[in-house]
């Protein structure tokens, strides 16, 4: 058994478990090794390795709309935001509800679940709200499409400004318990990786590349391009819910503008150094970009790893980000890792199998 | 103008587009053309440039909205319906100029085919797709991204995502062009045993002669958006009024 790079899930269903395992085996590979440093350096980093965690199901959560239906999306963070406030909603106990939601229905003052049960209810409302615009949004294509998730970001923001009762508008929403952990959150990073990579290779996510990459052509195959997207959208906004929960249970305290068009940049820009058709790809974008941006700002700060001293330069940290990305962009148009993913392979496979891992290495610059 | 339907009374013409006219911007493109293609028959379409030829496949597949007309699939309208839905009813169309699914890979490219059909168990969607990669000749490179392939491969690898769902109805707008003599023949030839295998209706737009005369069972030309002549191969050949149209066109000779 060996990894390798794969642009298809490969003929067979061991073929397609193979690939589903391969990229999750190197995100497991990543958060054992998270677990490890936070444990050998006694918790110092853990709160910047959750927001890292969360940081990264976002991305995945993007890569699942961005990726397969090539449609550039600036809304995600209305996703987040709903996610965020209906699972902090319900998670929040009562006696804290009762004080800073006074005007709450019977029913949901006296609603306090665990942080799983809200996580789970968090991201089927995320699922729910792309569900409801989804039919509507996803007729339109191109910067058109993208504009308009813009749209439904402002319209969620300001409803939630506006939904006193329950958001306490532009006030602080507080209260919800600090329980994202860095285990709770790394292991449903591994899983919902799984998860979307199962989607990539499943029929309805080739039906959503396919019409990513020729819409008439799909049209004309007999995919209905609309509902694929549709289907795109609610998965990617559910995991994307699902990251809001886990910020709402990190935070425990936000307001409306945490969650507003700031919060998708660098998101995207992690997903796209990676290479936007990869999931794997949106998750080295998350480890090179997090790993860089702490080592310049240990730079910055006056010190490399205490052990010497150098003159503090301010946004050093941002242009040498802004510089990496255009090199790296220049050389690879299409991401770190294009549209391929890492897959397990028999090693004595035949050699036909191997072509991908060529492909990978030689055609990707266009 | 138009067939005779004679000897085909019993079932219903595979594919019927009748009295489609379209209209662009004041130019005709298209004045009332009458087509029948027959249960399992070849029907090659000829014409010169900007007769109309594609704009008819357009209408027939929903690329484009005729004017005015009717298209029916096994005698069933089909006018109203999406695009999605047309080739859900068993009408697959090849583009002129090639329209894969750059970033998949030739399997799954020629999957996207099968898809169209919902609730094919996966086992035989793999088998499908397995037996049209080796038609093709293209195992080699299944596992590639189709924009890797030379001109020539890419061109089977749409030919084969158009046939592995085994249409009732399959369109070819221009599959030989830019292909080379023996490319040309590998083509002929998996056309042929398509039909034989299961017997799907065609319409062919080729201007290569030799591979519509050698594949068709009958041929209409389209002239000036209308049609100019039906008949059999030999007919055609030798009729001289087709020959005028096309010396008006290309000086030359006629088309190859």
């Amino acid at each position: 058994m060996r990894l390798g790079l794969t642009h298809d899930r490969g003929p067979g269903p061991l073929a397609l478990m193979g690939t589903v395992t391969g990229g999750t085996t190197i995100v497991i590979a990543i958060s054992i090794a998270v677990l490890i440093w936070v444990w050998a350096a006694g918790g110092r980093s853990e709160s910047l390795l959750v927001n890292v965690g969360i940081t990264a199901i976002m991305v995945i959560g993007y890569q699942v709309f961005v990726g397969n239906t090539g449609i550039v999306s600036f809304g995600h963070p209305a996703f987040v935001a709903i996610g965020a406030y209906v699972g902090g909603l319900v998670a929040v106990p009562s006696g804290i509800k009762s004080a800073i939601l006074p005007d709450l229905p019977h029913w949901l003052m006296n609603l306090s679940v665990g942080f799983y049960p809200s996580i789970l209810i968090g991201g089927a409302a995320a699922g729910l709200a792309a569900l409801v615009v989804g039919p509507i949004v996803m007729r339109l294509s191109g910067a058109t499409a993208g504009i308009m998730t813009f749209g439904l970001l402002v319209i969620t923001n300001e409803v939630i400004r506006n939904l006193d009762q329950f958001t306490r508008g532009t006030q602080t929403f507080f209260g919800v318990p600090k329980a994202s952990g860095l285990l709770d959150v790394y292991g449903l990073l591994c899983a919902l990786t799984a998860v979307s990579l199962a989607y990539k290779f499943s029929r309805f996510g080739l039906r959503t590349r396919a019409a990513r990459d020729d819409p008439l052509a799909a049209e004309t195959s007999g995919i209905n391009v609309v509902r694929t997207r549709v289907g795109a959208w609610v998965l990617s906004a559910s995991i994307t819910g699902v990251a809001g929960v886990l910020l709402a249970h990190q935070l425990t305290a936000f307001s409306p503008q945490s969650f507003f068009i700031t919060m998708v940049i660098p998101v995207m820009v992690m997903a796209v150094l990676g290479g936007t058709a990869s999931i794997i790809g949106g998750v080295a974008g998350v480890v090179v970009i997090s790993a860089w941006l702490e080592f310049m700002r240990g730079i910055e700060g006056g010190s490399l790893f205490g052990l010497v001293e150098i003159p503090s330069i301010f946004g050093i940290s941002q242009l040498t980000l802004g510089v990496g990305l255009i090199l790296v962009l220049r050389l690879r148009p299409r991401g770190i890792f294009g549209s391929t993913e890492f897959a397990w392979r028999l090693s004595g496979s035949r050699p036909r199998d191997r072509d991908p891992d060529r492909g990978a290495t030689q055609g990707q610059g266009e | 103008m138009g067939s005779p339907a004679a000897g085909r009374t019993s079932p219903a013409p595979a594919l019927s587009a009748l009295g489609i006219e379209k209209r662009f911007a004041g130019v005709t493109a298209l004045d009332g053309v009458d087509i029948e293609v027959g249960q399992g028959e070849t029907l090659g379409l000829l014409g010169p440039n900007g007769s109309g030829k594609t704009t008819l496949v357009n209408c027939v597949s929903g690329v484009v909205r005729p004017n005015a007309g009717r298209v029916l699939i096994d005698g069933i309208e089909i006018g109203h319906l999406s695009r999605d839905r047309r080739a859900r009813a068993g009408l697959i169309r090849t583009y002129q100029n090639l329209r894969l699914f750059t970033d998949l890979t030739v399997a799954e490219n020629i999957e996207v085919g099968l898809l169209a059909q919902r609730g094919r168990p996966r086992e035989q969607r793999r088998n499908l797709v397995r037996r049209s990669l080796a038609e093709q000749g293209l195992e080699d490179v299944a596992r590639l991204p189709v924009s890797e392939l030379p001109y020539g491969a890419q061109k089977r690898v749409e030919v084969a995502r158009a046939l592995v769902s085994e249409p009732k109805v399959l369109l070819l707008d221009e599959p030989g062009a830019g292909l080379g003599s023996s490319e040309t023949e590998l083509l002929s030839e998996a056309l042929r045993s398509a039909r034989s295998r299961f017997s799907c209706a065609m319409l062919m737009i080729d201007h290569n002669v030799n591979l519509i005369m050698g594949l068709s069972d009958r041929i209409v030309v389209l002239s000036d958006g209308k049609v100019l002549r039906s008949g059999t191969p030999a007919e055609i050949a030798g009729d001289p009024e087709v020959i005028s149209v096309y010396l008006g066109q290309v000086p030359q000779k006629l088309p190859r």
